[in-house]
């Protein structure tokens, strides 16, 4: 089920409606429910998969309790760690692996026969797995107290508003949550919707219109020319933080209305000054886990100078194979890591911009900041070509075709008209900035914020395309 | 800004918020529901909704009613279903070029005619169109007019007949949605449709195109013209109302008039086909060129970048017909058959009249004489009248 269909509205209205009457065993058990409801829509099978492995992540819980042996200790994580991970790789990485050995052992003259498997990516994968990997790590590390009640563990997991595609919210937040019966708050209500309403405006207006203008180039890059390919990396950039920061919004009201918080996922990723903030702006529950979990253990900032140099490009590698089973994944990490190492020695400050409002604080940003922006979307943008491009060496081709054609020919666009989603998307979040959600327009009279309320509503009825384009994440 | 987590506000009782936003959400939605509702009351009520099944019921009770959708013309679903509905012995099929024959034109068999000018886009559906017919539809005559572009090798074909074929069978959610945003971005329409939802369907127009315009398909699947016609003889000038002008896409070689140098030899040889199958099922086919305006003519005559696909194109046709045993007409230019540029209602359309003389000229040939009973009459009498003008023939009716 997805967030942008009809059947999701009903689904969410049944929710709603059953939910709040409910006592709090009654609403953790209603959240169970739903949440298999959600993913079983699209496959009743992997619904099973999530179940057996959540199962065996809540035992591991139970056992890391009784046990006092660090020996033993270490054995019940590895067994979470395997069993979770282990369907991550099965299902995500199997043939990636299989390829890549094969091409390998052919650079030496070996065609050993490998073996691929026909296999479904269980949507959410990543994300689910994350999610029930940060309650055994932190039950292992005593940072966390065990789960006793099975329901509250599985509704944990399985709530579906961040199911899917996150955002993955640690354990030790969102638990306690479901400790207490949770009451409707009207304060907070109006906000969830508006919140939800800016998510389905980016996603089925912006990012859906900018879907067409991405793959028409992408997918013909022979034949599309460098200009119109720069064109198309623009509008997936777009696209991409609209897609998902759209879902997130959707997911994050969603929870609201349920009286549940989720983390905040992307604080104005593209008003960025610099690599480091971006990453501090951008998925930052993901970069919140990989530091958690994989650079401070693997001693973070606090180890030699060129081993804190290589955590930082491990890490990086790690979050772009996280997103996919490809070469052109792991070379977007790669940029990232040394754009993030080449600022972070060239501008040590800049990584704790993340903080501060985006782009400063008047309406108008000076130059410097103005032109640090502009270049600091250009790399990620620069970035996003091997994100999107279907190999490392399409990628390489689109940058050699935008490089010749930008220096040699005069500009020239297909689909030019739509560009005008990229200002209203920029118009709004830069004056908005400030807060959260960019909709945030409670210091307006009722009848201006109705009919701002009105004028989104409108867009989305009027422009979205009436093809279902999937969001871009359920595949990571 | 406080959290969904917060208890409640001090003293508010959960259940009374609870209710109170929900009144609120509710009043909110008033306005869209209501635009909503009644968007969705008009595409009920003036037929835009409705499926083709409905439709061909409606004018099976009514023979005076004209349907055309301003939203979606799904042209194949409904002029195929015709075919099979009406089991007719006389089809004309084509594109929008071979709308303009009616029933009342042929005679001793007008009832058992149908017109399916816009079904066949392409050579493919053409194909398409010989193959899907169940035989116990086979129609006894074939009246099947090519287009000059169809034989272009620059030009794709843009429908896949299956498919479209198998449209119109229910107004999918999304066809719901495409229509109530036609409707929001014509409100005069939407305005004009709204006042008149009272007086329901009785209006003899199904579909917002036809209520709106007057124009429209009549149960044998010919096209009433929305147009008016000229009333006097100043008003009597051609006009190519076609967007852009077909003139224009010829001089600017784009479109439908890519330059060409020759027949596409894999279309012809598809069109070859196809004939042979007719042939070999009984089927007797008659070729028809449809005009142009004298001046697109002269264009395709004297333009280096379509010449010699024109003149392959005039040869060739007649050519493959005859290998078949089969006539073609070709009707290319108005003035061979004694008409101006005045029978057409824009570079690519003639009306009535010059179907009527269309049909005069292929009388001249015995077989199709024998396959048109009462015809000959029916046209004679048509052109002897005084009230048949340049776009309208005196068909009696």
């Amino acid at each position: 089920m997805v967030f942008t269909s009809l059947i999701f509205i009903v689904f969410f209205i049944i929710v709603f409606g059953l939910y709040w009457p409910l006592g709090k065993d009654g609403q953790n058990r209603l959240i169970v429910l739903s949440g298999l409801v959600f993913y079983g829509w699209w496959d009743w099978r992997f619904a099973l998969l999530l179940l057996f492995t959540t199962g065996i992540d809540f035992m591991v819980g139970l056992a890391l309790e009784k046990e006092e042996r660090e020996g033993r200790r270490r054995a019940w994580l590895v067994l979470s760690l395997v069993t979770n991970l282990g369907v991550l790789a099965l299902f995500k990485y199997f043939n990636f692996f299989s390829d890549s050995f094969a091409r390998f052992s052919g650079l030496f003259g070996l065609h050993p026969s490998t073996l691929t498997l026909k296999i479904v990516l269980p949507m959410g994968i990543s994300f689910y797995t994350f999610q029930a990997l940060s309650y055994t790590i932190d039950v292992y590390r005593r940072q966390l107290h065990t789960v006793h009640d099975p329901v509250r563990y599985f509704g944990f997991i399985l709530f579906f508003p961040h199911l899917v595609a996150g955002p993955i919210v640690r354990a030790k937040n969102l638990l306690g949550q479901f400790n207490a019966r949770r009451v409707f708050n009207p304060a907070t209500a109006p906000d969830a919707l508006r919140q939800m309403l800016w998510g389905f405006f980016i996603k089925v207006v912006i990012a859906d219109n900018l879907a067409v203008v991405v793959s028409d180039a992408y997918d013909h890059v022979g034949s599309t020319s460098g200009w119109q390919l720069l064109y198309a990396t623009v509008c997936f950039a777009i696209q991409i933080y609209c897609d998902f920061a759209g879902y997130t919004h959707i997911a994050i009201g969603c929870a609201r209305l349920l009286g549940i918080d989720l983390m905040r996922n992307f604080a104005y990723p593209y008003f960025s000054r610099s690599i480091p903030e971006f990453w501090g702006r951008w998925h930052i529950s993901l970069t919140t886990w990989f530091r958690e979990y994989l650079y401070h253990p693997l001693g973070g900032n606090r180890v030699a100078y060129r081993r804190w140099l290589l955590n930082i490009l491990i890490v990086f590698i790690v979050s772009g194979f996280w997103h996919g089973a490809n070469w052109t994944f792991v070379v977007w990490g790669l940029l990232h890591g040394v754009l993030y190492i080449v600022y972070s020695l060239a501008w040590p400050d800049s990584r704790g911009m993340a903080a501060e409002t985006p782009g400063g604080t008047s309406l108008v940003p000076s130059l410097s900041s103005f032109l640090q922006i502009a270049l600091t979307f250009s790399l990620t943008c620069l970035a996003w070509i091997f994100f999107r491009a279907a190999s490392v060496t399409d990628g390489l081709v689109i940058l050699r075709k935008i490089a010749s054609d930008v220096a040699t020919t005069a500009p020239a666009f297909a689909y030019k008209q739509r560009a005008v989603w990229i200002v209203v998307l920029f118009a709004i979040e830069w004056i908005q900035r400030h807060h959260a959600n960019p909709l945030h327009v409670d210091p307006l009279p009722r009848a201006v914020r109705w009919s701002l309320y009105y004028a989104f509503a409108t867009a989305i009825f009027m422009f979205a395309p009436l093809h279902h384009t999937p969001f871009i994440y359920f595949q990571f | 800004m406080p959290t969904a987590a917060t208890v409640l506000v001090a003293g508010q009782p959960s259940r009374h918020a609870l209710r109170r936003f929900l009144s609120h959400l509710f009043a909110f939605s008033v306005l869209p529901g209501a635009l909503l509702l009644l968007g969705e009351s008009v595409l009920q009520v003036s037929g835009e909704a409705w499926s083709v099944d409905r439709v061909f019921a409606f004018q099976r009770a009514h023979p005076d009613s004209l349907y055309l959708s301003g939203i979606d013309q799904t042209f194949y679903a409904y002029k195929y279903r015709g075919i099979v509905e009406k089991n007719a012995s006389i089809v004309v099929a084509g594109s929008s070029r071979v709308m303009k024959f009616r029933s009342p034109m042929f005679g001793d068999r007008a009832d058992s005619f149908y017109n399916a000018g816009g079904m066949l886009n392409s050579l493919r559906d053409v194909r398409d169109f010989c193959y899907a017919l169940p035989s116990s539809r086979r129609p006894d005559v074939l009246l099947l007019g090519i287009d000059l572009w169809w034989l272009n090798e620059n030009v794709s074909p843009v429908f896949s007949f299956p498919e479209e074929i198998a449209r119109g069978a229910d107004f999918s959610f999304d066809e719901h949605i495409a229509g109530i945003r036609w409707l929001l971005r014509h409100p005069g329409a939407f305005a004009q449709e709204s006042i008149a939802l009272p007086r329901g369907t009785k209006r003899m127009a199904i579909g917002i195109s036809a209520r709106e315009k007057g124009g429209g398909f009549r149960p044998d699947g010919s096209f009433k013209s929305a147009w008016q016609t000229p009333r006097s003889e100043k008003e009597w000038v051609f006009v190519d109302r076609e967007t852009p002008p077909t003139i224009d896409r010829v001089k600017n070689a784009y479109a439908n008039f890519p330059p060409a140098n020759r027949v596409a030899p894999d279309r012809l040889a598809l069109l070859d086909s196809v004939l042979a199958r007719y042939a070999q099922n009984g089927v007797f086919v008659i070729g028809y060129l449809p005009p142009f305006s004298s001046e697109v003519v002269g264009q395709l005559q004297v333009d280096a970048r379509h010449s010699l696909f024109w003149v392959e194109f005039r040869r060739a046709m007649p050519e493959v017909f005859r290998r078949h045993g089969f006539p073609l007409i070709d009707a290319s230019d108005v003035a061979s058959f004694g008409m101006d540029d005045r029978a057409m209602s824009d570079g690519l359309h003639a009306e009535e009249a010059f179907q009527v003389r269309v049909l005069k000229a292929l009388l001249r040939d015995e077989r199709v004489r024998a396959h048109f009973p009462g015809v000959e009459a029916v046209v004679d009498r048509a052109l002897a009248s005084p009230r048949t003008n340049y776009w309208d023939a005196d068909l009696g009716s």
